[in-house]
Order: structure tokens, then sequence, then C-alpha cells
């Protein structure tokens, strides 16, 4: 049987893992939805059970997306990451890209499309 | 024949006294000879002080600074050819007039005058403004020495001065670069620190909008939501445009291509408002070595401010040509592109504002347009320039550079 589909969202913007959170869980997919508010926390999640996609934030308080980018390139190299940022200059989209992230979204996104990038990567 | 001899005897004598220097004939041929020496020596000496004279007129009279003398009175007594210059007179027309007449400030000018006259202070690059002939307001930076006779009795006051129209327009420059670069970095982590709620804004409201079935008014309030946090985010967007263009992408691209390239795309916006474009492209004109896509974004906002600034119609004419440009201290070749309306013109009060952002005298403009632009082109290696008169029109340089640095 086939393990179920795991997602973890890391941001210290609550209002966004929140409701990027529950916009997953009412689509009730065959997906396990987690989030994490630093990029700590997020090392710890990933460490005690391994993520099939990680969507991160780069600028948070300690850790950023960019640094967890690389850790879990690292040590779980069949994960895929997204990365949001609200930065406006393409020199982190390069960065991250460079890092190994599947892809790149600026932030506010359409949640149509992060959903559509996410659907292609967990089916 | 002792006539005949005696006869011969004075002659003799005669001669002899003429060879023993007391006759009146050899005396008179030492004196020419005398008189031939010093007029050679004073000859000499005229000739010696002539080149001195010659050689300290061509220093005061070719030296690029100015130089004024002036009397107790304040009265111009010497004023030297790159004073003229400046000033637009001629030595007949300054020369015993009061040096006060050349201030563009008279209270200033009597400040100046009554410390360098009755206080004997001295002025070390003290900046003041030179009103020329014609008008025109010249700053200038000036320092004072006392001029003294040969008794070494003061008689007057040196002034040497210099034009500084171009070193202040390069101090501008340089601090308006800097005033940007700060604004940008403050714009772009405040536009960061609203972008992130608005994405939490957005997103929540756009579940929101999901769990409301299809014709709830409430999904059209939500949709309306989205719609304006959208707005606001692409201000902030324009806020990161200016403060992080992002890197230019140069390449070697031909700057006819650009400026036909925009014309085309503003073309039915022209002909709309009865607006004349006219190009003159420079022969044999060399590649610049730029981002395309950011030199374009400028060239859009300069025909926008163009076209919006020729309000009954009006000639745009963009030319072309190619020279010797100082950027930052550097000599170098660069391609000059002129952009000139025939529009109303900006008002000397706002011309050092244009480049602030937010500033802007359209009703319904942000203010980012030419702050944008003037950052991209420094971010270019190149330089923007502005000339503008109140009725008749506006012309943007724009310097940009041929080769790689």
């Amino acid at each position: 049987m086939d393990k179920r589909k795991r997602m973890l969202i890391v941001d210290d913007e609550e209002t966004l893992t929140f409701s990027l959170y529950q916009s997953f869980i009412m689509e009730k997919r065959d997906y396990e939805v987690v989030t994490a508010a630093t990029g700590e926390e997020a090392s710890e999640k990933i460490a005690e059970s391994p993520f099939d996609l990680v969507i991160t934030d780069i600028s948070m308080p300690g850790m950023s997306g960019l640094e967890l980018l690389s850790k879990i390139k690292q040590t779980h190299p069949l994960t895929e990451v997204i990365i949001m940022t609200a930065y406006g200059s393409d020199d982190k989209k390069e960065e991250s890209l460079a890092r190994g992230a599947r892809h790149y979204v600026e932030k506010p996104f359409e949640i149509k499309k992060i959903k559509q990038l996410v659907m292609e990567i967990l089916q | 024949m002792s006539k005949q001899f005696e006869s011969k005897k004075e002659t003799v004598s005669f001669l002899n006294k003429s060879y023993d220097g007391n006759s009146p004939l050899i005396s008179q041929r030492a004196n020419y000879e005398n008189l031939e020496n010093q007029y050679k020596k004073l000859a000499d000496r005229t000739k010696t002080l002539e080149q001195v004279y010659k050689f300290h007129k061509g220093i005061v009279q070719n030296i690029s600074a100015g130089i004024i003398t002036i009397d107790f009175n304040a009265d111009i007594t010497f004023i030297n050819t790159s004073a003229l210059l400046v000033a637009e007179y001629t030595f007949k027309e300054l020369v015993n007039t009061p040096l006060k007449n050349l201030f563009v400030d008279k209270e200033e000018a009597n400040v100046i005058i009554d410390a360098l006259i009755n206080k004997r202070s001295m002025f070390e690059s003290k900046e003041v403004n030179l009103q020329t002939r014609t008008g025109k307001i010249i700053p200038i930076g000036f320092s004072s020495t006392f001029l003294k006779n040969q008794n070494s009795a003061y008689e007057g006051v040196i002034i040497s001065f210099r034009d500084l129209t171009n070193l202040i327009s390069f101090r501008t420059q340089i601090e308006r670069m800097d005033r940007l670069a700060t604004l940008g970095e403050v714009s772009a982590g405040i536009a960061h620190e609203i972008r992130n709620p608005l994405a939490g804004i957005k997103t929540s409201a756009q579940v929101l909008e999901e769990s409301f079935g299809p014709g709830d008014f409430r999904a059209e309030l939500v949709k309306r939501l989205v719609k304006e946090i959208d707005r606001s985010n692409e201000l902030l967007k324009k806020f990161f445009n200016f403060a992080r263009p992002g890197k230019p992408k140069f390449d070697y691209t031909q700057v006819e291509m650009l400026v036909d390239g925009v014309y085309l795309l503003l073309a039915s916006k022209m002909k709309k408002k009865n607006i004349i474009f006219t190009k003159i492209f420079a022969d044999d004109l060399p590649e610049v070595y730029v981002d395309e896509n950011q030199i374009e974004q400028v060239l859009i906002n300069l025909y926008m401010n163009a076209i919006d600034a020729m309000h009954d119609g009006g000639k745009l004419v963009v030319r072309t040509s190619q020279m010797e440009q100082k950027i930052k201290e550097d000599r170098q070749t660069m391609v000059r592109v002129d952009i000139e309306d025939s529009g109303f013109g900006i008002d000397t009060k706002n011309m050092e504002r244009i480049f602030n952002p937010f500033f802007t005298t359209k009703s319904d403009g942000v203010g980012l347009g030419l702050s944008i632009s003037s950052r991209l082109i420094e971010e270019n290696g190149g330089k923007m320039e502005v000339q503008s008169t109140v009725g008749k029109g506006t012309k943007f340089s724009l310097y940009l550079p041929i080769q790689v640095k």
C-alpha cells in the first residue's frame, strides 16, 4: 500500500500557514498537511519523519528558507521544495533554483497556482 | 722753407693731440661707444622685462581661474579673460565698476565686501552666485588675498574664483544617487514587510471565497477584497523596481532599435494626441552595452512623460549622438540619446524634486517613473540629465556606455 503523501508548510506568518493549511484540508485529498513557524521547527519535523514536499518562506527569524532548502537537499534529496517570498527581486529566484528548489513563487500568490504546483508534485 | 716746416710741425702736433684722447674727436667717439653699450644693455633689459611681463600676463590671462582685483572702493581695477568669459562682459565694460554688480544677492555682496575691505578678512573657497550679462546664474567658489604695492602698502584685494557649475551638478547627482539608494533600501524593506501580511490576507480571502457557493454575495465581497490586495501589491512591486531594479543583464544592442521599438508601442497614443514623432539618428553609432529591457523601460517612462506634457499636440524628437562623457571621474565615449518634447516644461522649483520617489504633478501618477528611470540608468553605468523651459518643453539626455567596463 502506498504511503500517504506528506506536505510541510513553513512560514512565520501565521495567517498564511493557517489559511494554506485550511485550504488543503478543505480539498479533502489524501495527503497530510503539517505546518511549522520557523526553519528550526521544520528541520525537527523533517527529522522525525520525511516529507514529500516542503513549501517555505525565505525570510524567517533564525534559519532562513534558503538554509532550510540546502539542508533538506543534503539530508532528503527526494523531498521537493517550493520557495515562496515577499522579496521582489529575481536574485533570490536564481539562488533558490540553484540550491535545488523545484519552484519559486512570489507572495502574495494565487491560491489556485499553489494548488496546481502542489498537485503536480504530489500526484 | 721755415714757413713750410712750421706748418708741418703744426700738423704733426695736431695729429699727436688727436691720438692722446683729450681731443674733442676722440672723446666724441668714446661717448658714442659708451652710449651704444648702454643702449644695448637697456634694450636687453627691456626685452627681458617684456618677456617677464608677457609671461606673467600669459599666466594671469590664461589661467582657468577667474581673477578680479578691486580697490578700496570695491571697484574693479582688473579682470582677466577667464573671469570675463564667465561674466560675459568685456574688460572695458567692467573696469571701474562696482564689484557688487556681479553678485546675484546684493545683501550678501555687501557683507562680503565689508569683510574684505573694512575688516580686512580673507576668504577661502567661499561659494556665492554670480550674475552674468545675460542673466545666467553661475555658482562660483572664490578665495581672496590682499594686493600690495611696491612699498608693501595695501592697495586692494585680489579675488580668484572658479566656476562651480559642473562640480555642483556632479555633487547634486551624487547626492541624488545616495538619497535614492537609501530611500530604495528603506522602501524595499517596507514593501517586503507589507507584502508578507498581504499574502496572508489574500490567501485567507481566497480560501474564504472557495467556501461560499457560487452566486453568494459574500463571495463577491471577498473577490473585491482580493482585487484591492492585488492593487496594493502592484504598487509595492513598483517600490521593488525602484529599490532593486534587478541586476542588469548586459549585452550589446543597437539603441536605434530600442528607440523604434518603444515608439511602435506608443505610436497610437501619440497619434491620438496629435504628437509628431521625429527621430534623428547619428551615422555609425556604436552599439550600447546595456540591459535592453531596462533601457526600454526608461524610454517608455520618458516617452509617456513627454506625451503627458503635450496636451494640444506637439513634437517629440529623439536624437542620438556619440560623445565623450565623464562618469564617476572616468572619461569615456558614450552614446547620447536626447528625448525632447515641446510640452509645458518643468517648473524650476520642481526641477530637483522630479527624481524623488512619489513626487508627481500628475493627478493619476504615482511618482516613481523618473526615480526608477534614473536608478536604472545608473545601474546600467550611464547618466541622465534634464533641461527644461516652462512653456517651451523638456529635454532628457541619456548617456549610455558602449563598452564593457
